[in-house]
């Protein structure tokens, strides 16, 4: 019924050429909202999504606004111009090219945005937005420099579309354009990009390439800008270079913020104010800027997320959470799923194996030639006053820090090349000392995160949401839910993470590295903060994730918990291994008791 | 090598002009990780309020001076009290952007309004006259310039070292919860930041206007590629600006004259890629490690 | 503590929902009462768009002090057909797609009968084919570049009307005045990077080509531009003799102040824009001997309908310089031109405009001059070389050749 409800409403614009009789509402306005919130929507995907500030789309647009121009225009209409080449091919020809050429320009501004962030690759896009501008500018033989083209409007099938029936062309599009994004944001896609946007460290170490998703994150953006711009250039049949200044870039990401972010409604909502308030606002005159800026302001303070984060809150205020029967069925498929997938045959006896792995920062020894190794199916304590080199032993293990020297073998195999994402693809999965959940997600979406791996739908079949992928995301849902009944967390499945517990963030750290399917699994102090009975709950769970034959890391400073769970314990000092040995045998090393002493962190009972 | 130099000095006295006012970008981004995008309108004002008393009502320079001091302290604490408080407490990434942004459009469309939408000149006290060595020209107040740019970046690189309120900011933008555990009123220390960064902004619209004229679009080209000035020397390095400035000023001094007056912005702009891809946090900036 | 903030905000919200519903009433109000005002009278609407906000807002805002200037007077003296005229007044912002949007607006929402503007060669471009397709008459005011007799080769039946000097007919008054009357050999373009300055560029170089002659420098620069050294020394070093310049006043006074820092003396030959207040008073004495086409110079008034314009500019706007005369001139002549021909057809249908437009029967004394026929069927041009007199800038304001 609903879904009727939308599909109607959905159609309605086509009959409004017909109904209304004034291409200013049409053509002028309607055509421009739906023209601009494609380009909103593809800046959303790079600032809302991926998190990185974008002043460049100004140089996108215009590639697409550019391509249509040159490879559509004729002669005659630019009389007395410097271009000297009309192609004067049909316009969705020219529309598809100048798709392409935008994504590729978006795939190159990806690489400086893999090492950049913040205020940094804003500047870089503001460069390259202003790079695109001068070429355009200055290349006259080809985009006739400042003077602009002059377009004639679309022809399909002998019949115009310049006019108010503009709108069957870009409406289509529209919601297509829309219907892309949303299903890419709700797929895996999209939880990528948030687990990027939120924590890149935990992202790779959930099996996340940074550089996969973010090239593509701007390849995708970029190409359905340069879509609108395409569309763009035939709004007025003209196109200048002076239209795509910085400013224009400033301009669609205050209509995007002011509309909200991750939002198909605030982008919508966002190309609406920035079309309808000049008009709007003719009554103040020459005041108009002032109100307009005011008014900006005014969104801020009591909308902070949005026109379209306020009308969800009042949306919000007349639904329900996630509905019963939902969460039953839920329960009803979970409790077929089988959790521990059987672990890949390894005839190797050793999980790990550290040979001489040091670690320097500047001039301090963090990690000072590591010799260890973890027997496959068992738990190998870790264990050492603070500052002592276990937390970079485990950024060693996993590729966050680059070594200074040493080796480190997983089960027989060097993995030293790898980075930290294919490390988790070859079976290393671990928590955080410091939570690093992803905040905004739910509980269950952050489980799903670290399934990341065990998604093979493609681009394609996420885009249009074909059954494949949709049958994938359910299945995966539920073998989510069964991880978080697993570590007792089924109750807050549609909790966002920030609203958790520390003790409930501890578990779904653990429960989302399982879910990875690891063989290899590094527990960073899981019991830091946690209340005794918590700590027993955690002390269950190694065990029980032991039998299924996943080998452990622990590093922790109760030493009840590490001598209990333990099946071997190697202490840390300075950077130095000082012991290694049973639990026992630790407890009654000398040389490990003068290391402790001389703190006050943990004490043997 | 007559036309060499001459080039020379106009692109160091160009590039200064953008370091003055990419120093206010440094000032307030090393305490709050935010600065204001509208830094050029603001310095558009300290240019009309300077033009009004100095020019128009003939009031001593000192006095303008302070005047515009003055003005730069309210301005900047309004921009605070109205965009920046509440823009942090709101922990979005984006809402100080969007409200710098929206405080310079309510600001230049106010100059527009009230005051006028023109250019207008504005005689240096220094004379308009170049001084003459071998040939060359140079503006008195290109040399004035140079020497204040360098000055205000020195006087407020020592300040962060030597004083105990310096000492503070820095500790603020090292690390916001240890700073606050030891005492430091972090609220202030940014609130001070971005007095000092809008006061300095109102400033260099002072003290470039003899070479830019005043008017309402005065600062907003200056904004945009001061903003670039400041990323490339490193955000968080007071003397990276001063080397950004050059960089930029000289690049395009040159290519203009060597390459092509069209593609005059293009070098510096690449260069400021080349140089982030290589150096991610610009040429002064600090190698983070992100500790996890 | 996030729930606490979360709390916090929501009642925040909800307190202020009831203040914002109170500002949207407090909008709505002033909309309904304003737009009742506007009935009653049925008067002529004329729209007129144009930069009145940004960096060409002097030309804009000067422009619109005529038109206003001349309705207020049309106005006071019964209106046309027995109507008074309202103007629908638009800020393009020098932008294109806005210029395009407020067309629509003002053409099929507000229905004027004619348009006056714009100033920006690129809005222009980009906004006039709306006149074309609603059969509007527009009169372009100020903006030198747009493509006007043009449009005849793919729309014959034309709407778009000039009362500005074209390019076509500055860039040859300019290289005439160069080459001819002052004998120079070897000019140099220096032309500002926007629509108008690029389009002059190529008129001037095709100007220059018919008499077999190239131009030794062809430099560039962008609007705020302050630095000019590098564009002025590859001038000098080309051996120019004479600068022609092509851009608007802030930048063209970098460019004479710039002069003076590399110790060139030139001589400045230009646009009419050279005579833009912000060229003049930024410029100084280095702006002196600057020459340029007019339509209208404000300090070389002879005619009495240019010393009563002067008086009411004043009077009204308490300006004594006129930021841009020639637009403010031009704006005001537009709106005569526009009036007379509505008179003429004695209707406000777009067409019979445009034929009143194109064969005017009384012919009309303005501030820029007298014009007898000042359009045709094939012709859209106001001004001609005849109309133009070369102005030069002397000790702060603009005169004829001979003072």
């Amino acid at each position: 019924m609903k879904k009727i409800i939308y599909g109607i409403l959905l159609l309605l614009p086509f009959l409004l050429p017909q109904m209304v009789d004034n291409p200013y509402y049409i053509q002028g306005i309607l055509c421009r909202i739906i023209v601009y919130a494609m380009l909103v929507a593809s800046l959303d995907l790079i600032v809302g999504y991926i998190g990185d500030v974008s002043i460049g789309h100004a140089g996108f647009f215009a590639i697409g606004a550019y391509a249509v121009g040159i490879l559509t225009s004729t002669q005659e209409l630019n009389s007395d111009s410097s271009m000297t080449w009309f192609p004067h091919i049909p316009f969705f020809v020219a529309l598809f090219i100048g798709v392409l050429l935008t994504a590729l320009a978006g795939f190159i501004l990806g690489f400086p945005a893999l090492r950049l962030s913040g205020p940094y690759l804003a500047v870089v896009t503001i460069a390259y937005g202003l790079l695109i501008y001068t070429i355009i500018n200055e290349q006259e033989y080809l985009t006739n420099g400042t003077k602009g083209i002059s377009l004639e409007p679309i022809e399909v099938f002998g019949v115009k579309f310049g006019g108010s029936n503009y709108l069957y062309i870009v409406y289509p599009f529209l919601i297509m354009v829309m219907y892309v994004i949303h299903n890419l944001t709700k797929s895996y896609w999209g939880r990528a990009f948030e687990a990027i946007k939120y924590s890149e460290v935990a992202a790779s170490s959930c099996g996340i390439s940074k550089s996969y998703y973010k090239i593509w994150a701007f390849v995708i953006s970029a190409g359905i800008a340069g879509l609108a711009g395409g569309f763009f250039s035939q709004l007025d049949a003209y196109v200048a270079p002076n239209t795509f200044s910085y400013n224009f870039s400033v301009e669609f990401l205050i209509a995007l913020i002011v509309g909200g972010v991750q939002s198909i409604l605030g982008n919508i909502l966002g190309a609406s104010v920035m079309v309808i308030f000049p008009d709007l606002f003719t009554k103040f005159n020459d005041y108009r800027l002032i109100i307009f800026g005011f008014s900006l302001l005014l969104v801020l303070f009591f909308m902070p997320k949005g026109l379209a984060g306020f009308v969800n809150l009042i949306k919000k205020r007349f639904t329900k959470k996630k509905d019963g029967h939902y969460i039953e069925a839920l329960i009803e498929r979970a409790s077929a799923v089988k959790l521990f997938d059987e672990l890949k045959e390894n005839n190797d006896q050793v999980a790990v194996q550290l040979k001489d792995l040091t670690m320097r920062f500047g001039g301090l020894v963090a990690v000072n030639e590591l010799n260890m190794t973890i027997k496959k199916g068992t738990v190998h304590g870790l264990i050492g006053p603070n500052g002592s080199g276990k937390s970079t032993t485990v950024n060693l293990l996993t590729g966050i820090y680059p070594p200074a020297g040493g080796k480190v073998q997983l089960f027989g195999k060097s993995i030293i090349a790898e980075s930290t994402y294919k490390r988790a693809k070859l079976g290393i999965a671990r928590t955080f000392q410091n939570l690093q959940l992803f905040s905004d997600m739910t509980a269950l979406q952050n489980v799903m995160v670290g399934m990341h791996n065990s998604f093979t739908s493609n681009l394609f079949s996420i885009c249009f949401n074909l059954p494949k992928s949709q049958k994938e995301e359910k299945n995966v849902e539920t073998k989510a839910f069964a991880w978080l009944q697993f570590v007792g967390l089924e109750d807050i499945a549609f909790t966002e993470a920030k609203n958790l517990s520390y003790g409930q963030a501890r578990l779904l750290e653990i429960a989302r590295a399982l879910a990875s399917n690891p063989s290899l699994l590094l527990l960073d102090e899981p019991a830091a903060g946690l209340t005794a009975g918590e700590i027993e709950k955690i002390n269950i769970l190694i065990n029980k994730i032991k039998e299924s034959g996943i080998s452990v890391l622990l590093i922790e400073h109760h030493m009840d918990m590490v001598m209990a769970v333990s099946d071997e314990v190697t202490v840390l000092d300075f950077g130095k291994k000082i012991a290694e040995g049973t639990p026992n045998q630790i407890q009654n090393n000398p040389t490990v008791i003068t290391a402790y002493l001389g703190t006050h962190e943990t004490s043997f009972h | 090598m007559e036309q060499f130099i001459q080039l020379l000095i106009s692109g160091i006295a160009q590039g200064m002009i953008y370091s003055l006012v990419a120093f206010g970008y440094n000032i307030t981004f090393s305490t709050s990780r935010s600065f204001n995008f509208s830094h050029g309108n603001f310095l558009m004002l300290g240019g009309v309020v300077g033009l009004i008393f100095f020019i128009n009502n003939q009031v001593p320079f000192l006095a303008m001076v302070l005047a515009v001091v003055f003005v730069g302290l309210i301005m900047g604490l309004i921009l605070y009290k109205t965009s920046i408080e509440p823009s942090l407490k709101s922990k979005s990434n984006y809402a100080w952007i969007l409200a710098t942004l929206a405080f310079g459009i309510i600001l230049k469309n106010i100059v527009e309004v009230f005051w006028s939408t023109d250019d207008f000149r504005f005689d240096s006290p220094l004379g308009n006259a170049p001084i003459r060595i071998m040939g060359i020209g140079v503006l008195p107040q290109e040399i004035l310039i140079i020497i204040v740019a360098i000055c205000i970046v020195v006087a407020v690189e020592s300040f962060k070292k030597y004083t105990i309120f310096g000492k503070a900011i820095v500790a603020v933008s090292e690390d916001k919860h240890t700073a606050s555990l030891m005492g430091i009123n972090q609220q202030f220390v940014i609130l001070f930041s971005f007095l000092l960064s809008s006061v300095i902004a109102c400033l260099a619209g002072v003290l470039v206007a003899p070479i830019t004229m005043v008017g309402a679009t005065m600062g907003t080209v200056l904004g945009v590629k001061a903003y670039a000035v400041s990323i490339i020397g490193g955000l968080e390095s007071g003397y990276g600006v001063l080397l950004g400035g050059l960089i930029i000023g000289l690049s395009e001094a040159f290519t203009a004259r060597y390459i092509s007056t069209g593609y005059k912005d293009a070098p510096g702009f690449l260069i400021l890629i080349l140089v982030l891809l290589f150096l991610p946090s610009g040429i002064f900036g600090k190698k983070i490690f992100k500790k996890v | 503590m996030l729930k606490l903030s979360n709390n916090f905000y929501l009642i925040a919200l909800f307190k202020m929902k009831k203040r914002i519903f109170m500002m949207l009433m407090g909008v709505a109000l002033i909309t309904t009462v304003s737009s009742f005002s506007t009935i009653g009278g049925d008067p002529i609407k004329i729209g007129v768009y144009g930069p009145f906000s940004g960096g060409s807002a002097p030309m804009g805002l000067s422009m619109r002090n005529g038109v206003r200037l001349a309705t207020a007077e049309i106005n006071a003296a019964g209106g046309v057909l027995g109507r008074k005229i309202e103007l629908v007044e638009r800020d393009d912002e020098a932008k294109n797609e806005r210029g395009g949007q407020i067309m629509q607006e003002l053409l099929f929402k507000e229905d004027v009968s004619g348009i006056l503007g714009p100033v920006n060669t690129g809005v222009a471009d980009a906004s006039t084919k709306y006149s074309n397709d609603r059969k509007v008459p527009q009169i372009i005011n100020v903006s030198a570049g747009a493509k006007v007799n043009d449009l005849f080769a793919t729309n014959p039946d034309n709407y778009i009307f000039r009362i500005a000097a074209n390019d076509y007919v500055q860039s040859e008054m300019i290289i005439r005045e160069a080459l001819q009357k002052r004998k120079f050999k070897k000019p140099a373009l220096l032309c500002d990077d926007t629509n108008y300055g690029q389009g002059g560029r190529a008129k001037l170089e095709s100007a220059l080509a018919k008499r077999g002659i190239k131009a030794v420098s062809v430099g560039k620069f962008k609007l705020k531009d302050t630095d000019m050294t590098a564009q002025l020394q590859e001038a000098k070093n080309a051996g120019a003799d004479v600068l022609l310049v092509y851009g608007i006043g802030p930048e063209l006074a970098a460019v004479a102040n710039n002069l003076e820092k590399i110790a060139w003396k030139v001589q400045i030959i230009g646009g009419w824009t050279l005579s833009m207040s912000n060229f003049i008073n930024n410029a100084g004495k280095n702006g002196n001997g600057a020459t340029m086409p007019q339509t209208f110079i404000e300090n070389g008034v002879t005619s009495s309908k240019g010393s009563k314009f002067l008086a009411a500019y004043e009077a009204t706007y308490k300006e004594k310089n006129i930021p841009v005369a020639v637009a403010a001139a031009q704006g005001y002549d537009s709106m005569y031109l526009m009036k007379m021909a509505i008179e003429q057809a004695g209707t406000t249908e777009g067409p019979k405009i445009k034929a009143a437009l194109e064969n005017f029967k009384k012919g009309y004394t303005g501030v820029t001059g007298t014009y007898k026929k000042p359009f045709s069927a094939t012709d859209h041009e106001a001004i001609h070389e005849v109309n133009i007199i070369m102005g030069v800038v002397k000790d702060g304001i603009v005169v004829p050749p001979n003072k």
